[in-house]
């Protein structure tokens, strides 16, 4: 069949709308002179120097680092039992508990955040950092809800009774029969969950407080001050981080699909 | 007592909705019961409240004197083998049949001799590790059969363990699961909803319907000598007349129909003037061209020609239509809309009580 060259046109939108802005960004971080520009002028890899050596980066990076670990994990914690409950249970008020765990889904970050902020920060009774953990965990718990729900959807029940046939206590037979089987689910459910909170924004921009910010705010922040290429080199490297996580994951797991 | 009492068992889903009615039941030791209904019967819920994964309403379940009503499914010393094999699909074959020997903490040296056991004696010598998404429907269940066994477990419960094979594969297995059975002398409940299954297997058949055992018997009983309405019909015989009992001969029944009197054998004790009906299998039927004792006048609706013999579907005085399966010989000459004679031997007539419970 002969392909319809509107079709073709409409493909080539889409990547020049997905993928033009990285390119540039890309280009726009070899560039030698002190101001953001497209097509570059010349090539200089002093930028990115630049800002590995600065302490205002590493400090945010590592913070940011530790807090989208810290919250993914708590949020596994938290949202595989609550899926297990609700994948495996009737009760009532089910569809109430599947509604709020989507909810962060659904209500825009900038909402949520202000919400946050009134009922921890106003509270006061937690520190910034716990806060954010906090936060960020509220907000990533949808997605470890979701994922780790339809594996557990996908997996049957029967081989957890015959788990307990054969002598497997309840909690047993779900850490030597359930983990292994939704570990794809779950490991998907990480991923999800640590790129969000490392990337997120609106939350963190209402819960950070003095000395404490994640890399996103405070490259926004950078931005609002000085309009030079070291912004781009940042990015490409973030770029270059994130797709050798998923490559590396993709090839030890063969989950790309999940994604 | 028996090896297994079930003892006034009642199930029901949600409080309100009751599967199972006081359900009575008992299996020797060794012996080989099958638990045989329609869908909807109760019967897998007899299982699954056997396995401890439903809770009974009131009742008891007792396994050699012990009394297992409230004790969890990890607890109760049960084989099951799913119908839908519930294997572990991260687990190959040995990991799979060594799950329940591992939670009972026995030593490795012992689990190796065990599940190379059981293994050879499912027949999966070789296949020890391949995943159960490389194995055949059969293959998987005799994984699914030797993890059950390998645990020596007091009862072995099987939920319609064939079901889910091709027809030629579900003999072959069927006979398998008999061979190790016999072998091994487990004390086995099998719920099906295949009477030639049921037959086949058992020491004993309780058919079941609306969460009742409505006949409990060898599978002969059941088959030739179904006592209730129900159990005939679901036992293959078609209901070809219904009467009164005139009078009594022994175990015969003289019945008179609208159109005749006709001598039936019965399966329960009848008395005179009781409604019956008559009922018979396709097989045990001849084609008569001439009127003569225990015969119905009929029309032939349709001639079906299935290989080694000819089913002819007859239009009964009654109205109801009715199946004979006849030699192609015996019927050459015969053709759709002619009007013939259906004789049906006195011990292959059976009267059976009309009214249902």
């Amino acid at each position: 069949m002969k392909i319809n060259r509107w079709l073709i046109f409409a493909l080539f939108i889409a990547f020049a709308i997905l993928l033009g802005p990285f390119i540039v960004i890309l280009f726009a971080s070899f560039e030698p002179s002190s101001t953001l520009r497209f097509p570059p002028t010349g090539f200089t890899l002093s930028w990115f120097k630049k800002v590995i050596s600065m302490p205002m980066f590493q400090k945010s990076f590592i913070f940011s680092l530790q807090l989208a670990l810290y919250s993914s994990f708590l949020a596994l914690l938290l949202g595989v039992p609550v899926a297990y409950i609700t994948a495996r249970y009737s009760f009532r008020g089910k569809r109430f508990v599947e509604l709020v765990t989507t909810l962060p889904v659904i209500i825009p970050g900038m909402v949520a955040g202000l919400a946050l902020l009134k009922f921890f920060v106003l509270l006061n009774v937690f520190s910034v950092k716990t806060t954010l953990l906090i936060g960020h965990t509220a907000i990533v718990l949808p997605y470890v809800v979701r994922s780790t729900l339809a594996s557990l959807t996908n997996l049957p029940v029967s081989i957890e009774e015959a788990a307990q046939s054969l002598g497997a206590h309840p909690f047993k037979s779900f850490v030597l029969v359930v983990l292994p089987n939704i570990r794809v689910g779950i490991i998907s459910a990480f991923i999800m969950t640590f790129i969000t909170s490392f990337n997120n924004v609106p939350i963190s921009l209402f819960l950070t407080g003095p000395g404490i910010s994640t890399l996103p705010i405070v490259m926004m922040t950078y931005m609002e001050y000085y309009y030079n290429p070291s912004i781009a080199a940042l990015s490409t490297l973030l770029i270059g981080a994130t797709l050798g996580v998923v490559l590396l994951v993709q090839k030890i797991f063969g989950i790309s699909k999940l994604l | 007592m028996a090896f297994l009492e079930i003892i006034d068992l009642s199930v029901a889903y949600q409080s309100n909705f009751v599967v199972l009615r006081n359900l009575n039941l008992s299996v020797e030791k060794g012996s080989f019961l099958s638990l045989l209904g329609p869908s909807g019967c109760g019967k897998t819920t007899t299982l699954r409240t056997l396995a401890g994964f439903l809770s009974p309403i009131n009742g008891k379940i007792i396994i050699d004197g012990k009394d297992y009503t409230r004790i969890p499914p990890h607890k109760r010393n049960m084989g099951i083998v799913f119908q839908s094999y519930a294997l572990f699909p991260h687990l190959n074959v040995f990991e799979n049949i060594a799950f329940g020997l591992k939670m009972r903490k026995i030593n490795k040296s012992e689990i190796n001799q065990k599940v190379k056991k059981a293994i050879d004696l499912v027949g999966l010598t070789g296949l020890e590790n391949r995943l159960p998404s490389q194995l055949s429907g059969g293959q998987q269940q005799r994984v699914g059969i030797a993890r059950a066994i390998v645990i020596e477990p007091d009862v072995l419960l099987m939920d319609e363990p064939l079901s889910n094979l091709d027809a030629n594969l579900r003999v072959e297995m069927r006979n398998e699961i008999r061979r190790i059975q016999q072998r091994l002398g487990i004390t086995t409940i099998y719920v099906t909803h295949d009477q030639s299954e049921a037959v086949a297997l058992s020491d004993q058949i309780a058919v079941m319907n609306s969460g009742k055992i409505v006949q409990l018997g060898s599978p002969n009983q059941v088959f030739s000598n179904p006592q209730k309405r129900f159990v005939a019909n679901f036992m293959g015989f078609q209901e070809i007349a219904s009467g009164v009992v005139e009078e009594l001969q022994n175990e015969f029944a003289v019945v008179r129909t609208t159109e005749k009197s006709l001598r039936a054998r019965m399966t329960t004790q009848l008395n005179t003037g009781e409604k019956v009906v008559l009922c018979a299998r396709a097989r045990r039927m001849n084609i008569d061209r001439r009127d003569g004792e225990n015969k119905l006048p009929t029309q032939i609706i349709s001639k079906i020609f299935q290989g080694e013999n000819i089913s002819l579907i007859l239009k009964m005085p009654n109205g109801n239509s009715a199946s004979v399966e006849v030699e192609p010989s015996q019927v050459e000459d015969l053709s759709e809309g002619d009007r013939v004679f259906v004789h049906i031997p006195q011990d292959h007539l059976l009267a059976i009580r009309e009214e249902e419970e």
